[in-house]
């Protein structure tokens, strides 16, 4: 296979039809830049259609072109339709790369038409670098639990895919490019031919704020909060984008429930984002986080809390909470 | 009567592997192997099925030949076959090889109705394994199926819940289907001991390269894994217990501020 | 008792300014341990001590000002052994949690108290040994452990605490550093929760770790077949090592908390009354396999419902991970609080039964676990009374079950010691004999007083 012959990074946009998915928009914002290394063109690659609003959110980050599909088969996300479509249009259009979101629905239809085309795929990078000698992109990825960092490369086939997960990179929009090539191609599938029909959906009913062990942004209260303090810490956690979660002796008191209780007897949680106030440091409390950043916030020095942080402050947890707020408002 | 496989995989323990702190190698030594925890699930799943529907449960996994321990251990609860592809051959294959060389074995034997996998695997943890052999069985899929219902074996279709980010879809499918399981609804068994006497003495069907007919050795193991890993290396710890300290708390908080947004 | 700032100004000539809390600086923990529905007993002082020598130099001036000394390690005790009733200095030995030896030859290990009880296990295990107390509470510290002579579990094959402290260097009230080894004297400090001495480096005994071993799990009809066959399968010489009645309302309980019940609830559509959890241990596969297959020549008699068989990595931890749970899932209650006891086998259906009806007449839901081979039982009540309202009525059932407990030949003290919570029920005889030591070693009675003794 002749590598040359591959160009052009593509991304996928996932959109429900009246918005794009946060996820497509943070891809695209990445691949632009190691589109900028190899000097390939990014693309946007999408089913359906858009309000132009949306279309202007993609075009902000800095897209060379967009290949928009109409056809039979999009209007619902089902395997079938969308892995054939990819098929169809990698065939027809040879890119270097297909980028997906590793959303469900990007995770279901990603991998099985990389295998559909007998190409390479890879999953859950959390860097990309565009190697110039051997012109491939090497996938940096945690393997095995995490322990040890790999990189994956597709050094003999193209295109190379890869899904990549919600979060893992930022949507800074670089700006728009004056042409904007857009490619409108039609490919019907048939309605018949698809094997998942949709009989219902449900909307989770549970409450989001009591979901804290998927939550990336964890405030937790220990012991030594007030009970009118709590509204402030609330909010905190809402500013940056988290939930507020709490101690053992928190719950024994009756403040907080017992699903925001963090540790071995409680929940297991895994943020980017931990920030203890007031938390003592237990063992049976630290050991139930595995936070990629750990901040501590206490007026003992000496607490064991600040053993296990990355960053920590010694000093009055409200007082703390309250500049915090005041810098995240200002 | 359904015909159900089952895909598992032996895997190494990794929350017990540590890291060596001199070389920054994995330490793989004395790990156990045991069996991918969601898989036992998965079984589960299609145990729940052959009991309320009646059935088979095939089970194949690959690997080297004590990977024949997961299957026992599975055949213990009440699956009914079993069969290892194993051969050198098969080896430092990545998901796309491993598809297909699974599929080609399994189908070397049989024809399936239903297909079960686990959603991902712990050491790999790609999850591309189910859709990948979905493909290559020509069936349908349904990754992160949370709760089978209602089998039609008259119309071969079924009603099945998946998962999705925010809610739960209700799907008609139809046969043959493969479904990558969650945890839930379908805790893992624990085998009697009349079982596990005789998964003990079971007959595992061994198959080599050479035992799967019109296999293409150009797509297994490592000549027929498109990506590769040129080098691993040890994540970058964090240095522990930075006190932030900027002569006053309104300039450490300031500071921290801009260490979170970082 | 009132703290004078000459005092304070005397333990800080021995400890750094940090390591002496006053006031604010004193976090609200040190007021209670784990007990539900415990008193708040503020200390007046806190000290983080880190070595024998100011243990001693702590004690050494409590003595000469007359202050109360309780000690605390994790406070994760439920009878609120650690907590300052009568108000004074609060000894944190939380910050002593260093290793100071391991000896591979002799196959011991030597701690500081503060060491939790993982870190030991832990330890041990990485040289392919085995510390095999385990009172569930696995955050709890060694000086904990040796205070109340905890045994858990695995009390029926390997004993307690006690089995396996060899030696430990302790400071008396009086500030004096003794070195005990084997003798009364250090029996004597095992289990006396604080009243005697503080412990500030032991040394504990290490065992082999079994090669192979596995879980049985025997399901039962109801209680009683359930402690029957643990008590046949004890006389039958098994060599069990764990012999653990579970009660099919924790198990559902704990299982509809953590989501995975792990151990059967029912089976072929019937519910099951209990589950006899079995561990057998062996040098090799091939003599497991020699046991399982002896005790299922015996399943017939034991009219066990079926013999369940854990012998993976991962079944073996979710196991123990679903047996853990159940004394930290029922926090989740709304009121709950915990019973623990030592009752004989032969009584211990009889107890347990009296127990869930008692409690069920009263409002209340009770739940129980327990070693049928040592006699340790955990009774767990729950109830959706507010916490005000429960105290109370948990408190008249409390009463009654430790009344039918020494009735049947129990002991109320179990595996959390007596603490303050059960000082009404030391026995007069056991009273005097404490006494009798601590004259000797503690004339001023400045050891966790309103304990005990």
């Amino acid at each position: 296979m002749d590598k040359s012959n591959f160009k052009n990074m593509w991304v996928y946009i996932e959109h429900d039809g009246k918005t794009v998915s946060d996820v497509s928009l943070e891809l695209c914002c990445e691949i632009k830049k190691l589109c900028d290394q190899s000097g390939d063109k990014l693309i946007a690659v999408m089913a359906g259609e858009l309000p132009q609003l949306e279309m202007d959110k993609i075009a902000d980050c800095g897209i060379d072109g967009v290949i928009k599909v109409a056809g039979t088969g999009y209007e619902r996300y089902n395997t079938e339709a969308y892995t054939n479509l990819f098929t169809v249009l990698c065939k027809k259009y040879n890119p270097s790369a297909v980028f997906v979101g590793a959303t469900v629905n990007g995770r279901d239809f990603a991998p099985r038409f990389a295998a559909r085309l007998e190409t390479g795929c890879t999953s859950d990078a959390t860097e990309l670098i565009y190697n110039h000698e051997t012109k491939d992109i090497e996938f940096v990825e945690p393997a095995a639990g995490g322990k040890i960092m790999a990189v994956i490369t597709i050094p003999v086939l193209r295109p190379q895919v890869g899904t990549l997960r919600p979060g893992t990179f930022k949507h800074i929009p670089s700006g728009r490019k004056e042409n904007i090539e857009v490619i409108e191609e039609h490919i019907d599938f048939d309605v018949k031919d698809i094997c998942t029909k949709l009989i219902e959906y449900k909307a989770d009913e549970f409450d989001p704020e009591l979901d804290i062990a998927s939550c990336e942004t964890i405030v937790c209260v220990g012991s030594a909060v007030k009970e009118e303090s709590l509204p402030k810490y609330k909010e905190l956690a809402k500013l940056l984008g988290g939930k507020l979660a709490c101690t053992r002796p928190v719950v024994d008191r009756e403040l907080l429930p017992y699903k925001l209780q963090v540790g071995q007897s409680g929940v297991m949680i895994k943020p980017k984002l931990y920030i203890g106030f007031g938390v003592s440091g237990a063992v049976n409390h630290v050991t139930g986080i595995d936070a990629e950043k750990f901040v501590a916030v206490n007026t003992d020095a000496t607490a064991p809390i600040f053993n296990y942080c990355d960053y920590g402050i010694v000093g009055d947890m409200d007082e703390v909470c309250d500049m915090m707020l005041a810098e995240l408002t200002k | 009567m359904l015909k159900l496989l089952c895909c598992v995989k032996q895997v190494p323990d990794v929350d017990q592997m540590r890291m060596d702190p001199e070389t920054g190698n994995l330490i793989r030594a004395g790990v156990p192997a045991i069996l991918n925890p969601v898989d036992a699930n998965a079984l589960s799943a299609a145990l729940k099925v052959k009991e309320t529907y009646g059935g088979e449960i095939t089970l194949i996994t690959m690997g080297p030949p004590n990977a024949e321990a997961v299957l026992r251990e599975c055949l213990a609860v009440g699956a009914d076959k079993a069969i290892l592809v194993s051969d050198r051959a098969f080896g430092n294959a990545d998901t796309l090889a491993t598809s297909y060389s699974i599929a080609s074995a399994a189908l070397s034997q049989d024809s399936y109705d239903m297909i079960f996998c686990g959603k991902e695997t712990i050491d790999g943890a790609t999850g591309q394994m189910g859709p990948q052999l979905a493909e290559r069985f020509g069936a349908a899929q349904v990754s992160g199926a949370l709760l089978l219902k209602e089998v039609n074996e008259e119309n071969k279709t079924m009603i099945v819940d998946r998962e999705l980010e925010k809610g739960v879809e209700t799907l008609k499918v139809t046969l043959p289907v493969l479904f990558t399981m969650e945890k839930t609804n379908y805790p893992v068994r624990i085998p009697n001991l009349k079982g596990k006497m005789k998964a003990k003495k079971a007959e595992i069907t061994v198959l080599s390269a050479d035992d799967i007919p019109g296999l293409d050795r150009s797509r297994i193991g490592d000549p027929g894994s498109p990506t590769k890993v040129p080098r691993m290396f040890p994540p970058v710890m964090p240095e522990p217990g930075m006190i932030i300290d900027e002569g006053s708390l309104e300039a450490s908080v300031a500071k921290l501020m801009g260490l979170i947004k970082e | 008792m009132s703290i004078s700032t000459e005092f304070i100004t005397t333990l800080k000539t021995v400890l750094a300014d940090e390591q002496v809390l006053l006031n604010d600086a004193i976090g609200a923990d040190f007021a209670h341990d784990e007990l539900p529905g415990g008193q708040e007993h503020m200390p007046e002082v806190v000290v983080k001590v880190t070595s024998t020598e100011e243990v001693s130099a702590v004690l050494k001036t409590c003595s000469e000002y007359n202050i109360p000394v309780t000690v605390r390690g994790a406070g994760t005790g439920r009878a609120g052994g650690s907590v300052p009733v009568n108000g004074g200095l609060v000894l944190s030995v939380k910050e002593m949690n260093k290793l100071l030896g391991f000896d591979e030859e002799a196959k011991t290990i030597t701690v500081q108290p503060g060491v939790i009880l993982q870190d030991v296990m832990a330890e041990a295990s990485s040289h392919g040994m085995y510390y095999p107390p385990d009172p569930g509470e696995k955050t709890a510290t060694i000086g904990g452990n040796v205070s109340t002579n905890a045994g858990g579990p695995c009390a029926t094959k390997y004993g307690s605490t006690q089995d396996y402290v060899l030696d430990a260097t302790v400071v008396l009230a009086d500030g004096s550093v003794k070195k005990l080894s084997e003798n009364d004297e250090l029996k004597n400090v095992i289990g006396s929760e604080g009243t005697l001495a503080v412990v500030t480096e032991i040394t504990l005994k290490l065992i082999d770790k079994p090669q192979a071993d596995v879980i049985l799990l025997l399901p039962f009809m109801d209680t009683e077949s359930c402690i029957n066959a643990a008590i046949r399968i004890k006389e039958e010489n098994t060599d069990a090592a764990i012999l653990e009645y579970l009660d099919t309302d924790i198990v559902e309980f704990s299982g509809n908390v953590t989501g995975n019940p792990v151990f059967p609830i029912e089976m072929d559509g019937e519910r099951v009354g209990a589950t006899l959890m079995v561990t057998l241990e062996g040098e090799s596969e091939d003599e497991l396999d020699e046991k399982m297959e002896a005790l299922a020549e015996l399943s017939e008699e034991l009219e066990c419902l079926d013999i369940l068989v854990v012998d993976t990595p991962t079944l073996k931890r979710d196991t123990w991970a679903a047996h853990d749970a159940f004394h930290t899932s029922t926090e989740s209650a709304k009121s709950e609080d915990e019973i623990n006891i030592t009752v004989p086998a032969d009584k211990m259906a009889e107890l347990i039964e009296f127990a869930k009806s008692f409690a069920e007449e009263k409002g209340l839901k009770a739940m129980a676990y327990s070693h049928v081979g040592s006699g340790g039982l955990h009774i767990h009540v729950i109830s959706d009374m507010a916490k005000a309202d429960f105290i109370p009525v948990m408190a008249s059932v409390a009463e009654t079950i430790y009344e039918k407990c020494s009735e049947l030949g129990g002991c109320v003290r179990g595996e959390y010691g007596y603490g303050y919570a059960k000082k009404s029920y030391v026995s007069e005889e056991k009273r005097s004999e404490l006494l009798a030591v601590k004259a000797a070693l503690d004339p001023k009675g400045l050891m966790n007083p309103g304990k005990v003794v």
